[in-house]
């Protein structure tokens, strides 16, 4: 698997973690609503995350702790998807010189 | 739009609508009889079993006792346990009300503010008081002693959450109300009904301020979680402009 898979894996990752993140804080006052919990983990095809039920109750605070985290995890795979990007243009570059 | 900015999105509506429920809550707290209610929602999922956010289901009204408070009204009643005064339009249309602020109208019926008409009462001009004693035998106190007005009778539903609401403290009955039976004021496990009193509404405003303020807060977070989605949105935009 290459470098450009597993960055593009990982912001689909953060997508997901952001779906139930969003998902528990829109059901704050929904009555008998349970908690779900993003739960990561490593296949071959990459990183990826499910949602897992929990009894626990939304809690408003670590939610928006999970946006966030969810949003830079996110932005920080697209960089490593456009250095990847950068590199392989200077390559093909570095090819048409010669 | 992503399934975030979906479910954040339907969580701001939901704040929403807790909001105007709480602001009808407050606006009526002062109304007799009124009777506090909460928005309900539901889980929203979709045939793949992805959450889409949250609905409103409708309104669940907290059918609780309000305190009963002595009035000035010689013709206002309170109902002390469950039940609801049957009241009349004049043109055969019926409502519930827990509101007792009557007054005695010139062709001797007990009107409320919204003209509606206390059932099977009608009050002689020269009473100075009215009294409910068992049995819901309602008397009179007149300069030529006491006299019988009639008997009061209460409604009860099988389940008054299917009342609709009219405004204020009045319902009409609907099918989902299922079936209603009449109740005996005065008797012994029975509610009982004092005029002279109004019950105050059970609205707490001190528990609706801070209802107010964690819908606020929840209403944030789902903002946030809306700009989130839009953020993550453009920096996927931006990598495919290289």
């Amino acid at each position: 698997m290459d470098g450009m898979a597993w960055a593009s894996s990982a912001m689909a990752a953060a997508q997901t973690r952001l779906d139930i993140a969003a998902e528990n804080l829109s059901n704050l006052s929904t009555g008998g609503y349970r908690r779900r919990e993003a739960r990561g983990s490593l296949t071959p095809s990459g990183v990826s995350v499910a949602a897992q039920a929990t009894n626990g109750r939304v809690d408003a605070v670590s939610e928006m702790i999970d946006v966030l985290g969810a949003q830079r995890a996110f932005e920080g795979a697209g960089k490593v998807v456009s250095a990847i990007d950068q590199q392989r243009q200077h390559a093909a570059e570095a090819a048409r010189v010669r | 739009m992503s399934t975030a900015m979906i479910a954040a999105a339907s969580g701001m509506t939901a704040q929403q609508a807790n909001l105007d429920t709480i602001a009808e809550n407050l606006a009526n707290a002062d109304v007799a009889g009124f009777k506090e209610s909460s928005a309900t929602f539901a889980e929203v999922v979709s045939p793949g079993e992805a959450g889409l956010g949250t609905a409103q289901t409708g309104t669940s009204v907290a059918f609780v006792q309000g305190k009963l408070e002595r009035s000035s009204g010689a013709f206002d009643l309170a109902i002390d346990g469950p039940g609801f005064l049957v009241v009349t339009d004049g043109n055969g249309g019926r409502a519930y009300t827990r509101d007792g602020s009557f007054a005695r109208t010139a062709d001797g019926s007990l009107r409320n503010a919204q003209g509606w008409q206390l059932q099977g009462i009608r009050v002689p001009e020269d009473a100075s008081g009215v009294d409910v004693g068992a049995h819901g035998d309602v008397t009179a106190q007149t300069p030529r002693g006491s006299q019988m007005l009639g008997h009061l009778r209460l409604a009860e539903f099988a389940s008054p959450q299917g009342l609709r609401s009219i405004g204020g403290a009045t319902f009409r009955a609907t099918r989902a109300c299922g079936t209603m039976h009449l109740l005996v004021p005065g008797s012994a496990d029975g509610p009982s009904v004092r005029f002279g009193m109004l019950e105050k509404s059970n609205v707490s405003i001190v528990q609706s301020m801070m209802q107010i303020l964690s819908a606020q807060r929840a209403y944030e977070a789902n903002a946030k979680g809306v700009q989130a989605a839009d953020e993550m949105l453009r920096i996927a935009d931006n990598l495919s402009r290289g």
